[in-house]
């Protein structure tokens, strides 16, 4: 907040300048419009900034509940029968346009995901074929949504939590996009680094996510499953990093397998540095070794789900509202506020230097 | 012109306004942020204490210790996280836990072990934690404008090491990192030549 008082200054500053400058142009009414006007916009644009800095998501998982395609109609309001009088005012007469409207949703547990929606004046829209996402969908089809939240470790680079300083180049090639949604209502948990195609990915996928549309709502879990080609186990770190510890409802199980199929080491990543989930990691690990091979997915999905199910314990962001007092805005809105501070300042002045907005009679056309 | 003359006096009464605001405003914020972050410190505190306790407590019960141990299971496994049993720390608990249950079988052995490691890595983050709440709290002291009200409002209370003062917060550690830190020599380096 420190900056943000030391930016407000600015508008303060350059008011009273102008107003010194341009005593018989620029009113004190003037003088304080400026300042308030500036400091409105900085305000926006600093808390507009704040809001970036914590702001991300997280995936939430479950399945489709019905499908519906539903029709309906409205009425839209528009101007007809149009005269001008003699004096050359137009009135008119409101009419209306009935519209024909197709939506295509699906219900789900995580509330209705939209497919399609078609709106029309002409009656044979209620014609149309189903769209293909819809036709495939199914009851009982597993689906994930993102939703928003506020993630303070993001927003606080200094943070023990926060290790996006750490620098680990070795990995850079086995480290994957964090995963998103696609195709209104998929999402890809499983994901192999460097295994080529031993690796049966679209079966792990659906099993896993045969999984989650339960296992989902019941732990609040969202599980990431990552098969890398590697014996190194700082992978974690560099996965760490990159991802930043995860979302808050994140379980990220890694194995490593460099002679396929058999298992070379196998970790969890939880936020907080696996706060709260110790008993987790550990189970997770001991009961992957045991297994051995990755060469039946569904028993290594099987083991994770049910540790999830058992053990897993998400963290609360509340635990981590101590670093609210240690968000630091970031570079680019720090000079941006204070170039916008200094051009909004030049722009008024001179616009309070040639107009006389409150008609105080004090203006330079009306001056000179 | 005696309009203008009313109108600079609301300015500049507004000016005075806004900036006895700013420092009232100052004065409360900080005066609040240093209570809760200090609270907030203590209950961090008193949390790493219930971790090892809750770990110590699930420990005795896994190995079916009976309850007048507990409290013994607690220091052996504080003593363990220190590090006072060098490398070995597990199997000291180990031979604590058999001596009070000579029972204990292989399953339950993996089961322990577990739970030690489980309550080792909790502990690691929980004082993590405390450590970062003491950074922030200690960064913000040392800021120009909110740490001159924090020491305005008499912070800080606590003693959080601040400007290399006397830390009442001090995390937990192997006698082992103490050595090295003190010596700067890790002596698991020094012993292979």
């Amino acid at each position: 907040m420190e900056t943000f008082y030391l930016i407000l200054l600015v508008p303060a500053i350059v008011a009273l300048i102008a107003r010194l400058a341009f005593k018989t142009t620029i009113t004190w009414l003037e003088t304080a419009a400026q300042i308030a006007v500036v400091s409105i916009i900085l305000s926006i644009v600093w808390f507009a900034g704040s809001y970036a800095q914590t702001h991300d998501t997280e995936i939430w998982n479950g399945e489709v509940t019905n499908k519906v395609r539903h029709h309906d109609t409205y009425e839209e309001a528009y101007d007809c029968f149009c005269t001008t009088d003699s004096e050359g005012n137009e009135s008119c007469s409101t009419c209306y346009e009935t519209h024909y409207t197709v939506k295509w949703y699906l219900e789900s547990t995580l509330g209705d995901i939209r497919i399609d929606y078609k709106d029309s004046t002409w009656r044979s829209v209620y014609d149309t074929p189903d769209p293909a996402d819809y036709k495939a969908a199914y009851v009982g089809e597993p689906c994930s949504a993102t939703y928003s939240y506020t993630n303070y470790i993001k927003a606080v680079p200094d943070s023990l939590f926060n290790m996006s300083d750490a620098r680990y180049e070795q990995f850079a090639s086995l480290i994957p996009q964090y995963p998103t949604v696609y195709g209104k209502y998929h999402v890809d948990h499983v994901i192999t680094m460097g295994m080529g195609s031993n690796v049966a990915v679209r079966d792990w996928n659906n099993y896993l996510a045969g999984k989650l549309k339960k296992l989902g709502p019941a732990s609040q879990a969202n599980v990431i499953v990552i098969l890398v080609n590697t014996a190194d186990q700082t992978y974690r770190h560099a996965l760490e990093t990159a991802w930043l510890g995860g979302k808050k409802n994140d379980v990220i199980v890694m194995a490593g397998v460099t002679n396929y199929p058999k298992i070379d080491w196998v970790d969890t990543i939880t936020l907080g540095q696996n706060a709260d989930n110790g008993m987790l990691t550990v189970k997770i690990r001991d009961d992957l070794t045991t297994l051995g091979t990755i060469e039946n997915g569904q028993a290594f999905i099987d083991v994770v789900s049910a540790n999830v199910g058992q053990h897993f314990d998400r963290k609360p962001m509340e635990d981590f509202d101590y670093l609210k007092d240690d968000i630091q805005p970031a570079d680019w809105v720090v000079i941006m506020a204070f170039i916008l501070a200094f051009l909004l300042s030049a722009g008024l002045t001179w616009f309070f230097h040639v107009q006389d907005p409150f008609g105080d009679g004090y203006s330079r056309r009306r001056y000179y | 012109m005696k309009y203008q003359k009313g109108l600079a006096g609301y300015v500049f009464l507004g000016i005075v306004a806004a900036v006895a605001f700013t420092l009232v405003a100052s004065y409360v914020t900080n005066a609040n942020y240093g209570n809760r972050a200090e609270q907030t410190l203590r209950a961090t505190w008193e949390d790493n204490e219930n971790v090892l306790a809750q770990y110590s407590l699930k420990i005795g019960e896994i190995a079916q210790v009976p309850a007048m141990y507990r409290d013994d299971i607690k220091e052996i496994y504080a003593d363990v996280l220190k590090g006072r049993y060098g490398e070995n720390g597990s199997q000291a608990m180990f031979q604590f836990l058999k001596e009070q249950n000579p029972q204990i079988d292989a399953s339950l052995y993996t089961n322990i072990q577990q739970a030690m490691e489980a309550g080792r890595n909790e502990f690691r983050v929980a004082q993590t934690r405390l450590v970062d709440q003491k950074r922030v709290y200690v960064t913000n002291l040392g800021y120009v404008w909110k740490g001159f009200w924090l020491q305005t409002a008499g912070y800080p209370t606590l003693n959080v090491g601040f400007q290399g003062g006397a830390d009442d917060f001090e995390i937990i550690t192997s006698e082992y990192a103490i050595d090295a830190f003190e010596t700067g020599v890790d002596q698991g380096i020094t012993l292979r030549k």
